[in-house]
C-alpha cells in the first residue's frame, strides 16, 4: 500500500494515465491470469473515466434509448450513472439504506468489509491466508479503491422484501473509452432475506473497460440471491469481483450469467466463517464470435459444518475462449465441511477453446468434496436423434444448446428472472 | 412407397454391412424383417432414416418418389419417415413434452402449414396418452433421462403417433418389452395402422407378430435379404431357427 502513493502522485495527474493504468494489470506470468492476457482485451489508449455525472435530462434520453422499446426500469431499482448513485431515478423499496461508506480513514484501503466494524478474522494459526493474498495478485482492486470514492453502503435489514427482486444497474455514459469504476459494499443484516439483480449498461462508446467490485458482508441467518447478467453489446471488456464474508447459518447464491462482452472475467471469492454457512456461485455462459470468459473462484470453508457449491456450465462457438478456475479451500479444522464443484464446457465449433482448472486444498480429515470438469463436443448420437424427428439440424443445436445450459437456469427459484434469462440465452442461441 | 434398389453400405473404417440389398414397401403394407446379430438389421434403419455413420456405396433409395440419399435426416422425417430406435438416446434438459411440440412444428413448418395450437397439441398429446397407458407426468420429465427400457420404447411409440407418419420403422422396439408393455406397443402400432401408413418391423421374436399381423416377413443375413414370405416364414424360424433356411 505504502508503495502506491510514490507511484500515484507523480504519474497520475500527468497524461500519460494509460501507462499509469496499464501498470496495474496483471500479466499471464501471474497464476492467476494464466489464461487472460489482459493487455490483449484492454485499448492501450484507455484513459479514466472522469466521474463527471451527465446531466439528468441527458441521462434520461440516454436511459429510454438504451432500453428501446422496454420501458426503464422504474420499480424497486437503484441507478448508478457512471459510478454516481441516481436518487431521481432510483426507487429504493423499504429495509434498503444507501450512504457513502462512513470512515475517517482515507481510502487506500483495498476492502471496505474489514472497516465495518465487524470481525472477521479467520481461524488462527491455519493455512488460510484470506482475501489478502488474492489482492497481492490483483492489484486490479486497489487500483479501483484509488481510483472510485469511498464506496456506497447498501444495508439491507430484515424489513425488506424479497417478493419484489431489486434491481441493481450500473450505466455508464462513456464519451470516450474510458475505464469506469464501481464500488460498493452490501451489508445484510441478521435474518434478511434479500434477492438482487445486477446489470452493467454501457450507453456510450464501444471498447470500454469496467472494473467493478462489490463487498457482502452475510450476517447471521441472512440469504443472499444475487444474480448478474453480462450482456454488453458494445465489446466492451467487464472485469467483476465479488468478495463475500458470511456469518453463522447465512446462505449466499451467486449466479452469474454471461452472454456478450469481449472480455468477462469474473473473480468470485467467498469466505465461509460462522458455522452453518452456505454458498452456492453458479455460472451460466454462452460466448461466440472470439469472446473471452475467465471464471476465477475461490470458496474458503475456515470453520466446520459448512456447504458450498459451485456449477459452471459454458458453451463456446466461434472461435470464442475461456477458462475457469475453480477452488475449494478447507481450513484445518473445518471439519464436516460438503463442498461440490462442477464445470461443464460444450464446444460447438473447432475454434473454440477453453482451459479448466479445478483445485481442492483440504486440510482437515472429516469432509465431504468433489469436483468434475468436462469439455465436449455436441453429442452426433443426439444430434441425429433430434433430426430424425424433423427438427433441423440448426434448430437441433439450439435445442441441444438449451438443454446443456438448462441444469443451472431451471434452478433459479425466481419465476421472473428464470422466465426472463431463458428467453435471453435462446435468443441468444439463435445468433 | 419405399424402394430399395441393390443398396450397399460400409461404416466409416469401411467395413461392408449391407450388400446388393433390395426392398420394395407399397402403401398400407406391414414389412417384418428378421435374421440373426449383425446381419445388418438396425444399419438398414439407420440407413433409411439418414444417420450420418453409414456411407452409402452403391445403390439407390427411393421415398415416394424422392432420392432419399440427398435428403437430410430432417427432411426425411417432413416426408413422413419415422425410426424407432432400438436405443433410444437421452437428452437431459429437454422434456418429452418440449421435444414433440418442436418436432410437431417444425414438420409443420416442412409443410408449409400453420403451427398448431398449444390446444390442439394438448389434445393430441392426451389422445395418444392414453392410447398407450401414459401418465402426462411422465412427458414433462427429460427425453429418455432414468426412462426404464420399457418406458423408452413406449416414448418412441408415443412420439410415433404423435408425428403419424406414413413409414415407421420400427428397430426392435419389442426387445426387453414385458409381456403386457407389447401388448400396449402392438395396440400403437396398430392404431395407426391404415391403407395409408406401411411399417417395418425389425424383431428377433415372432411373439411381436402375434400382436402386428405381417404381410411380409423377409430374413435379412449378411447385408441382404435371402428369405421373403407370408407371416408362416416367421413361424418357421421360431420352430426351427435361421439354419433352416
Amino acid at each position: 500500500m505504502t508503495g502506491f502513493k510514490k507511484k500515484l502522485r507523480p504519474k497520475f495527474n500527468i497524461e500519460n494515465e494509460s501507462n499509469f493504468i496499464v501498470d496495474f494489470f496483471p500479466s499471464v506470468k501471474n497464476e492467476d491470469w494464466k489464461y487472460t492476457n489482459l493487455k490483449k482485451f484492454i485499448p492501450e489508449s484507455i484513459s479514466v473515466q472522469p466521474f463527471k455525472t451527465i446531466e439528468n435530462q441527458n441521462t434520461l434520453i440516454n436511459l429510454n434509448k438504451f432500453y428501446k422499446n422496454q420501458s426503464v426500469p422504474k420499480k424497486n431499482v437503484v441507478f448508478f450513472i457512471n459510478g454516481v448513485l441516481q436518487e431521481d431515478l432510483s426507487d429504493i423499496p423499504f429495509g434498503l439504506k444507501i450512504k457513502r461508506f462512513p470512515t475517517n480513514e482515507t481510502k487506500t484501503q483495498s476492502l471496505y468489509l474489514n472497516k465495518s466494524g465487524l470481525s472477521f478474522n479467520a481461524a488462527k494459526n491455519g493455512f488460510y491466508q484470506g482475501f489478502s493474498s488474492f489482492l497481492k495478485k490483483n492489484k486490479l482492486i486497489e487500483l479501483n479503491a484509488y481510483l472510485t470514492d469511498l464506496p456506497y453502503l447498501l444495508t439491507f435489514s430484515d424489513s425488506f422484501s424479497q417478493e419484489n427482486p431489486l434491481k441493481i444497474i450500473h450505466a455508464f455514459s462513456n464519451q470516450n473509452a474510458f475505464f469506469n469504476q464501481n464500488r460498493l459494499l452490501f451489508l445484510i443484516e441478521k435474518n434478511s432475506k434479500v434477492l438482487i439483480e445486477e446489470e452493467v449498461i454501457n450507453f456510450g462508446v464501444e471498447n470500454c473497460v469496467f472494473n467493478m467490485v462489490s463487498e457482502f458482508i452475510c450476517l447471521e441467518n441472512s440469504s443472499l440471491n444475487f444474480y448478474a447478467t453480462q450482456n454488453d453489446l458494445t465489446k466492451s471488456s467487464l472485469i467483476n469481483t465479488i468478495f463475500c464474508a458470511q456469518q453463522k447459518n447465512s446462505s449466499s447464491n451467486f449466479n452469474v450469467f454471461s452472454l456478450n462482452g469481449k472480455l468477462i472475467r469474473n473473480n468470485i471469492l467467498v469466505e465461509l466463517l460462522g458455522v452453518k454457512s452456505s454458498s452456492n456461485v453458479f455460472g451460466t455462459s454462452l460466448l461466440r464470435g472470439s469472446q473471452h470468459l475467465d471464471n476465477f473462484i475461490t470458496i474458503s470453508h475456515l470453520i466446520e459444518s459448512c456447504k458450498s457449491n459451485q456449477l459452471f456450465k459454458s458453451v463456446y462457438d466461434g472461435n470464442s475462449s475461456g477458462s475457469f478456475c475453480g477452488k475449494i479451500f478447507v481450513e484445518k479444522g473445518a471439519q464436516q465441511t460438503e463442498a461440490f464443484q462442477q464445470n461443464n464446457n460444450l464446444m460447438i465449433s473447432k475454434g473454440a477453446r477453453v482451459n479448466a482448472k479445478p483445485q481442492l486444498e483440504i486440510f482437515a480429515d472429516d469432509v465431504v468434496c468433489s469436483h468434475g470438469c468436462t469439455i465436449g463436443a455436441l453429442d452426433e448420437l443426439a444430434l441425429f436423434y433430434l433430426r430424425s424427428r424433423g427438427i433441423p439440424e440448426k434448430e437441433a443445436i439450439d435445442l441441444l444448446i438449451t438443454a446443456f445450459l438448462n441444469e443451472s437456469i431451471s434452478s433459479i427459484e425466481n419465476n421472473e428472472i428464470k422466465t426472463k434469462l431463458s428467453k435471453l440465452f435462446l435468443k441468444n442461441s439463435h445468433a | 412407397m419405399l424402394k430399395i434398389k441393390n443398396l450397399n453400405v460400409s461404416t466409416e473404417n469401411n467395413i461392408s454391412i449391407l450388400k446388393t440389398l433390395s426392398l420394395n414397401v407399397n402403401k398400407g403394407e406391414v414389412h417384418a424383417i428378421m435374421g440373426p446379430n449383425g446381419s445388418g438389421k438396425s444399419t438398414l434403419a439407420s440407413v433409411v432414416a439418414g444417420d450420418p455413420k453409414y456411407i452409402i456405396k452403391k445403390g439407390s433409395i427411393n421415398f415416394l418418389n424422392k432420392n432419399l440419399i440427398d435428403l437430410e435426416p430432417d427432411e426425411r422425417a417432413a416426408l413422413g419417415l419415422f425410426l424407432s430406435f432400438q436405443y433410444p438416446v437421452e437428452i437431459p434438459g429437454i422434456s418429452l413434452n418440449n421435444f414433440i411440440k418442436t418436432a410437431l412444428n417444425q414438420k409443420q413448418k416442412a409443410l408449409k402449414l400453420e403451427p398448431l395450437s398449444a390446444r390442439q397439441i394438448l389434445e393430441k398429446i392426451k389422445k395418444n396418452a392414453e392410447i398407450l397407458k401414459i401418465d402426462l407426468e411422465f412427458i414433462k420429465r427429460s427425453v429418455n433421462v432414468g426412462f426404464s427400457g420399457g418406458e423408452k420404447k413406449r416414448a418412441e411409440i408415443f412420439q410415433m403417433l404423435m408425428l403419424e407418419p406414413c413409414l415407421s420403422i420400427l428397430d426392435e422396439t419389442d426387445s426387453g418389452l414385458d409381456i403386457d408393455a407389447l401388448k400396449i406397443v402392438a395396440k400403437g402400432v396398430n392404431s395407426l395402422r391404415n391403407k395409408n401408413s406401411s411399417f417395418i418391423i425389425i424383431t428377433h421374436y415372432q411373439r411381436l407378430l402375434d400382436y402386428i399381423k405381417p404381410d411380409f416377413v423377409h430374413v435379412l443375413s449378411g447385408g441382404k435379404i435371402i428369405k421373403s414370405g407370408g407371416a408362416e416364414v416367421a413361424k418357421m424360424l421360431e420352430e426351427k431357427g435361421y439354419d433352416w433356411i
